[in-house]
């Protein structure tokens, strides 16, 4: 049982209303010095000793007092002084041994007394200390875990600005070829754009409305040549929102494009296209 | 979270308490053995814990005694009063009540418990408490602290009341209660939960605004 849910159980642990084993396991748990229930204990003893508080205040007899501080002047003081070092007077040289013996007794007892008073007082600091140090504990890993969060974001915005950087190549390069790539399926409101760069061989494609490829399937676009032959230029998977890019390197030596396509294909891709059409377009033949 | 730090972070090393304790010179000044100390605590809380001996006792003599004894106690071992624990009239009224409670058991005394949710004080004709070692401030502040207990308590349904009050003025068993009261076992253990539940939320906002530890 957690500390929290000891709340009630603590109330009525100090009514003496808990059954006898529930009462030895409370027990147990306050006497391992558990520093949130003794104080949930203090605040239960300050409600419980409100309640005859609503009482009317009784005086009682004054002799009462009279009795009690007749008692306490009767008791031997603790002050009272020692016998003075040095020559000791005849009539006080004998002692007797079981008063010698009990005086010790007393002064160890009062001596260790004191150690253990201080070695309470100690002890209560030090759990202060350690719920401190428990708290600053758990501080330090929420704060781990926001920096680590913030790690992935950095990579995250750094991965969006390295791209952000090839496109911008990309469309400052006068060898830059641009495909614009229409929904080949009726009522498909799919897009991409294909760019590439005919002296780097680099390409990037921006597609968007495209639906899921489906469960185990993948989208993989295609470099068709003028001998009608399909290059593969990689495989992409959409967003949420039905987004994709793809950057890919151009195979060397590919000659002539006359068109790019997606399909979808089974996941991982395939080696030639065996899925249906979703993207297709032509490369404008600036020849003629 | 980081609120709760510095709550934490706020707290005394050395484990003192953050409030102002009124007693704490006399009660220091008792651990230095100094016999006035004891006689102002007395002055000062023996009308407040005596009504919780003759309510348990029932006898104005026996009463007397144990309050006696409850101060007697308090001077030969002042170290059993924790403040970090509670304040020190709950301490006093708490140590009286096990103490009456003792002596009743030892006495094997069974009165017929009559407890009137109605009744306002013990029942036994007591003599005004003469408040002259405290201030008219002090006498206005303890009779409205006693004024918003009695409403805490009034919060408790009559029933419920009936069994609280016997469970903390009684040395009865939650079995004797049920017998004395004739209601069901189960009944008395719920209603003596329930309330001190109740009663426990209802008297937070006494303590607190009163800053009571």
């Amino acid at each position: 049982m957690r500390c929290e849910e000891r709340r009630d159980e603590i109330l009525l642990y100090a009514a003496n209303a808990l059954e006898e084993a529930e009462r030895r396991e409370l027990d147990g748990h306050l006497g391992s010095g558990c520093p949130r229930c003794a104080g949930v204990l203090a605040e239960v003893h300050t409600m419980m000793g409100l309640v005859p508080l609503a009482l009317d205040p009784l005086a009682p007899d004054p002799a009462v007092r009279e009795r009690l501080m007749a008692r306490i002047d009767a008791e031997p003081s603790q002050s009272a002084r020692w016998p003075t070092p040095g020559r000791v007077p005849p009539s006080r040289r004998w002692v007797p041994a079981a008063a010698a013996a009990a005086v010790t007794f007393l002064l160890v007892s009062l001596i260790f007394g004191m150690r253990q008073a201080r070695l309470e007082t100690e002890l209560g600091r030090q759990e202060t200390r350690i719920a401190q140090l428990e708290v600053a504990l758990e501080e330090t890993a929420a704060l781990e875990e926001i920096v680590a969060r913030q790690d992935t974001e950095i990579q995250r915005l750094r991965a969006g600005a390295d791209r952000a950087m090839r496109t911008a190549r990309l469309l400052r390069s006068s060898e830059t070829e641009i495909v614009q790539l229409a929904g080949k399926a009726a009522g498909l409101e799919a897009s991409a754009r294909l760019m590439w760069d005919r002296g780097q061989q680099v390409g990037h494609l921006f597609a968007s409305g495209l639906k899921p490829a489906g469960p185990a399937k993948v989208y993989q676009l295609w470099f068709i040549t003028k001998n009608d032959e399909k290059i593969s230029a990689g495989t992409f998977e959409v967003d949420p929102t039905g987004e994709a890019e793809l950057q890919m390197a151009v195979p060397p030596g590919i000659g002539a494009i006359a068109a790019a396509a997606v399909t979808d294909e089974p996941r991982g891709g395939s080696p030639q296209p065996t899925g249906s059409i979703q993207l297709v377009g032509a490369v404008v033949d600036r020849s003629t | 979270m980081l609120g709760f730090a510095r709550t934490v972070r706020s707290l005394p090393l050395d484990g003192s308490t953050a409030r102002l304790d009124p007693d704490r010179e006399l009660i220091e000044a008792v651990r230095r053995r100094e016999a006035s100390a004891l006689g102002s605590l007395y002055d000062r809380y023996g009308s407040t814990v005596f009504p919780v001996c003759l309510r348990i006792l029932r006898d104005r003599s026996e009463a007397e005694e144990v309050l006696g004894d409850v101060f007697h106690e308090l001077w030969n071992r002042p170290e059993s009063f924790d403040p970090s624990r509670g304040n020190l009239p709950a301490f006093l009224v708490l140590l009286a009540r096990s103490r009456s409670i003792d002596r009743l058991r030892s006495k094997k005394r069974r009165e017929a418990v009559v407890v009137s949710s109605d009744r306002e004080s013990t029942g036994v004709a007591g003599e005004p408490v003469d408040r002259a070692e405290t201030s008219p401030l002090e006498n206005a502040m303890l009779a409205q602290r006693r004024s918003r207990i009695r409403a805490a308590m009034g919060v408790l349904a009559p029933e419920v009341r009936e069994v609280v009050e016997l469970a903390f003025y009684s040395d009865l068993s939650h079995g004797e209660i049920s017998r004395e009261l004739q209601q069901p076992l189960g009944t008395v253990k719920g209603r003596i939960r329930n309330g001190l539940i109740r009663l426990r939320d209802a008297l937070r906002t006494v303590y607190e605004d009163e800053g009571i530890v």
